[in-house]
């Protein structure tokens, strides 16, 4: 019961005295706290007497005031400006006695002592709030205060010493003792007697400072821990004026301790001076277990209880004593320190362990620091080879793509922008910001449409790689078509965040392939059947024409050799030349039989042509073939037709001789008589039976020479003439028209024959179609000269040709009909013609083909009335002169 | 008609053509004989000299060829002139080498006569 009184008032002191919650400091909140609790306690003792003045009506005003005073500096206690709040406490006591004093003008010294008396609690509280500084402050205002009365009230100055003393007297005391309280509250407690004491503690208090302050220092300074630790141990031995100390590192992986820093100092025994430094042993659980705790441990070789393996150590090392402390860092056993004595046992102070053990925690954080300066430094290089590392890679990927040959970049799915472009894509015309659409298409916004899908819309929403054809754009605006690939590229939560994208520039290839479409085209709708084997002749493709000549389906032909077509007509050295030839690199074109499908033979032309790759190699053979079966047919049935007709020429030519020979001799007959009948032998004629007899010789003349040329026309148009050439002279050639001689002469016509005399003695020739060209020339001029001369002449006009030439005075030829004169069955004029002659107009005709077959030329001049002028050049062999 | 002519041998197998051959003889100077086949041909040419023989090619029994071979065979005959007279064109342009003259039927009266004169008729201006 009473204990919940208890805490229950405690709970209401707390919350009366609690300072502010923006007073940190320990010492403000101590502060705070001390003046609120003075002040609970001096506003009830100031306001009962208020109260109880009220009563006797007798109400200075002081009091009032002093009151109102402590209340408002209560309620600024409570705040974070509690120092004024201690101000104003002390000002409103300090003014109590003046107060007082002034108040009652009766200038009682007594009664001057008596309120000047007020004066002391506030300089009580003062040297209990304030240091020493300000204590003497408010001395002086109270004496200056006390003093200033002789000035103000005219009070004897020997009257005022008395109270001035006192204060003095009292402040000087209170000062000595707020002296001591600010060094150490203990000391304070424990008494002055303790004072030497407490110097020569403050003294080594700063001593421990100072040595705190330099292990700081160093391990803040110094990044060697081993230097730090040394260090350390060093500093420890010293302060606490041990023979050595020691700091062991804990692995609690390997459950081993490791001597990692050591001091020994020269007042160490022997076996103490070996270093242990690196030595490693094990520890007992129960150690670790104490030491984990965070107590320090104190071990003397004496005690009693000391496990046997301990004591054993100690004496190893003849050591007396051994302070262990822990090296703890947030809870984690790093190792601990030993603080070997061995000049004699000896109990480690209270303070001796507080100091090691704050040097022990600054060697905690140094070991804390260097493991984590070396984790850090672990992982500043662990960061830098992975920077390197990924610059290389970098490197190396750019280096890779920027080997392709073809645009390929990296795309942000978000905002289309570049963020990896290789160098065939940069030369494209990319800035570090630009966008694919930009880059390719020279857009402003994204493609769209199913035109020109955008792959980066696709590759997202598929989540696939996407292969698209689009036309693009060069930086100069040329246009080009690309194929263009996407693939994804995914973050962690595997949503698609980018896209390489990679185009191929197949303006080239569909150019081919249009070309190819065409050329495929052209072989499906030819109408030859076309074949491509490989270079062993199995067929790889078969157009419909070929399905159509042999009956052999593109899927049945596909995989068989061409062989399958062979009919066994043709012997194998006709398959080995063609192979021969096309394998070669020629192309073999031929007529070859085959065979169908359905057994039926053909006959086809075919040219194979090779195929080589760049390097000239063979690689197919292209075959294309028409069936030429029906040619064939008809060049058969032209043969036999031709045949026919040869044969029936023959008979022709065969008849028209017969006629020719069998005609002679009753013409002969006709012509003997009728020119015995002009000879006078069966009498005188008169003038009109002679014409009668000229007309008949006339008409028998016309009528061989029509029988010979159409026999001579026969001859020719069979194509079968051979001249059979002989050696002559051009006497024998001259004869031949002497028949025409003859017949000239009868119609009154001067006709002389001339041989040049430089022309060959003899000659070389057909003579009987040499004589025929004579003949024909010499009857054209006769008939077309009804009166005047004919000259034949024989003459050679250079060494290669000789010539034989017709030149009358006859009617002429016009030039407009010379051109024509050779045509057969034509005469010059018709009326005239026949006026003055009659035949058929075969013989310049005949003249012309015979010239043209024996390599040679004619040549006509010829002018209306004056005559013409036949000229047959014809060429003149060496042979003929050599014979000659 | 007198001997005292010389003879003309007219080998002719047509009767109207060795009627006009005779006739242009005869106008020629000559005394012409007509045979009419190869084998009297023959027996005629060994009985007899003749000035001039007209050989007609196309005969029966023996040929003209093989008669005009005959003729240049035999030393006596040898320079004898042979008219031929065929009325194959070809025939003539084989033999006109060997022959003195080739005349290719019809075969003219004055032509023939003019020639016969002028290989030594007698009365060629008649």
């Amino acid at each position: 019961m009473s204990t919940s009184i208890r805490e229950r008032f405690s709970r209401v002191w707390d919350a009366l005295v609690r300072p502010s919650k923006d007073v940190h400091a320990p010492s403000d909140q101590r502060r705070a706290r001390l003046l609120a609790a003075l002040l609970v306690v001096l506003i009830p003792i100031f306001i009962i007497p208020t109260y109880l003045r009220s009563i006797g009506n007798d109400q200075p005003p002081y009091f009032v005031v002093t009151s109102i005073a402590l209340v408002v500096a209560y309620i600024l206690s409570r705040t974070r400006y509690h120092r004024s709040g201690a101000v104003l406490m002390l000002a409103g006591l300090m003014l109590l006695p003046f107060v007082s004093i002034l108040s009652q003008p009766r200038g009682d010294p007594e009664n001057l002592l008596a309120s000047l008396i007020w004066v002391l609690p506030p300089l009580v509280l003062a040297s209990l709030l304030y240091p020493v500084q300000q204590v003497v402050v408010w001395l002086l205002l109270a004496l200056g205060g006390i003093a200033s009365l002789h000035w103000l009230l005219g009070i004897a100055f020997a009257a005022l010493l008395l109270p001035m003393g006192f204060v003095v007297t009292t402040t000087v005391l209170l000062l000595i003792a707020a002296a001591i309280r600010q060094r150490d509250w203990s000391n304070l407690q424990t008494g002055l007697i303790a004072q030497k004491r407490a110097e020569q503690e403050a003294t080594k208090r700063l001593r421990e400072q100072t040595t705190l302050r330099q292990v700081l220092e160093i391990v803040s300074s110094s990044l060697e821990l081993s230097e730090v630790l040394n260090h350390l141990a060093e500093q420890m031995a010293q302060i606490v004026d041990a023979t050595s100390a020691y700091i062991v590192r804990w692995d609690a992986n390997a459950v081993t301790a490791t001597v990692i820093a050591e001091c020994i100092r020269p007042q160490a025994n022997p076996a103490e001076q070996l270093s242990d430094l690196g030595e490693s042993f094990p520890e007992s659980r129960d150690f670790i277990e104490k030491m984990q705790t965070g107590e320090s441990i104190v071990e003397h070789v004496d005690d009693p209880d000391l496990s046997e393996s301990d004591r054993s150590y100690m004496q190893k090392y003849a050591v007396k004593s051994i302070l262990y402390i822990p090296l703890l860092v947030r809870g984690e056993l790093l190792g601990y320190v030993e603080v070997w004595e061995s000049r004699a046992r000896r109990e480690f102070s209270a303070d001796e362990i507080a100091i090691c053990q704050q040097i022990a925690r600054s060697g905690a954080i140094a070991i804390q620091n260097a493991r984590l300066f070396e984790r850090a430094q672990q992982e500043l290089a662990a960061r830098k080879q992975a920077e390197a590392r990924a610059q290389k890679q970098h490197q190396f990927l750019q280096t890779a793509i920027d080997a392709l040959s073809n645009p390929f970049y990296v795309i942000n799915v978000d905002d289309y922008s570049i963020v990896l472009a290789n160098k065939a894509a940069r030369s494209l015309g990319i800035t570090a910001a630009q966008t694919c659409y930009a880059l390719t298409h020279h857009r402003d916004t994204p493609c769209e449409g199913l035109e020109h899908p955008c792959p980066l819309v696709r590759v997202q929403s598929t989540r696939e790689a996407f292969t698209v054809e689009h036309i693009h754009y060069k930086p100069d605006g040329t246009p080009y078509y690309a194929e263009v690939h996407g693939h994804p590229i995914f973050n962690e939560a595997g949503e698609v965040v980018q896209m390489v994208e990679y185009s191929i520039d197949i303006t080239a290839r569909k150019a081919a392939e249009r070309e190819l479409r065409k050329l495929h085209r052209a072989a499906e709708y030819s109408a030859n059947g076309i074949v491509i084997t490989n270079a062993e002749g199995d067929i790889e493709y078969v157009n419909p024409a070929f399905t159509h000549i042999t009956g052999y389906t593109l899927e049945e032909a596909i995989g068989q050799n061409l062989r399958i077509l062979k009919s066994g007509k043709h012997p194998p050295e006709f398959f080995k030349n063609l192979w021969d030839t096309i394998q070669r690199g020629e192309v073999w074109q031929n007529e070859l039989l085959n065979r169908k499908k359905n057994g039926e033979l053909y006959w086809e032309f075919q040219t194979i042509s090779p195929v080589k790759d760049p390097n000239g190699r063979i690689t197919h053979f292209v075959a294309v073939k028409s069936d030429i079966t029906e040619r064939k047919q008809m060049e058969a049935e032209l043969l036999e037709a031709r045949n026919r007709a040869q044969e029936s020429s023959r008979l022709k030519t065969q008849l028209l001789a017969n006629v020719s020979h069998d005609m002679r001799t009753p013409l002969g007959g006709i012509l003997g008589y009728t020119e015995m009948l002009q000879a006078g032998l069966y009498g005188d004629l008169t003038e009109e039976q002679l014409n009668i007899t000229r007309k008949i010789t006339e008409s028998v003349h016309q009528v061989l020479e029509f029988t010979d040329n159409l026999l001579n026309q026969a001859e020719i148009e069979s194509g079968k003439i051979v001249f059979n050439l002989k050696s002559f002279k051009p006497q024998d050639l001259l004869m031949r028209i002497s028949t025409q001689q003859h017949i000239a002469q009868t119609k009154g016509i001067q006709f002389s024959t001339h041989i040049a005399p430089d022309f060959p003695p003899k000659l070389k020739g057909d003579l009987y179609w040499l004589g025929q060209i004579l003949i024909n020339l010499v009857n054209n001029a006769i008939k077309f000269t009804p009166h005047g001369s004919i000259k034949v002449s024989l003459f050679c006009p250079d060494k290669t040709q000789w010539a034989m030439q017709v030149t009358d005075t006859g009617i002429g030829i016009p030039p407009e009909k010379q051109e024509h004169i050779f045509e057969p069955f034509r005469k010059v004029d018709k009326p005239a013609a026949r006026k003055l002659h009659t035949g058929v107009g075969l013989g310049l005709s005949i003249v012309k083909q015979l010239v043209t077959l024996m390599g040679g030329h004619i040549q006509l001049d010829s002018q209306p009335e004056a005559g013409s002028t036949f000229t047959v050049y014809l060429p003149l062999s060496p042979v003929e002169e050599s014979i000659a | 008609m007198t001997t005292d002519q010389p003879l003309a041998l007219i080998i002719e197998d047509d009767p109207q053509q060795a009627d006009i051959f005779s006739q242009a003889l005869n106008m020629a100077g000559y005394s012409p004989k007509i045979i009419t086949d190869g084998a009297s041909a023959l027996e005629a040419l060994a009985e007899t000299a003749p000035a001039l023989i007209v050989l007609d090619l196309h005969l029966p029994g023996l040929t003209g060829d093989k008669i005009l071979q005959h003729i240049r065979n035999e030393s006596r005959l040898r320079d004898t002139p042979v008219i031929l007279a065929t009325a194959d064109p070809r025939m003539a342009e084989t033999l006109h080498e060997e022959s003195d003259l080739v005349l290719l039927k019809p075969v003219s009266f004055f032509q023939l006569r003019e020639l016969a004169a002028r290989l030594g008729g007698q009365n060629s201006t008649s």
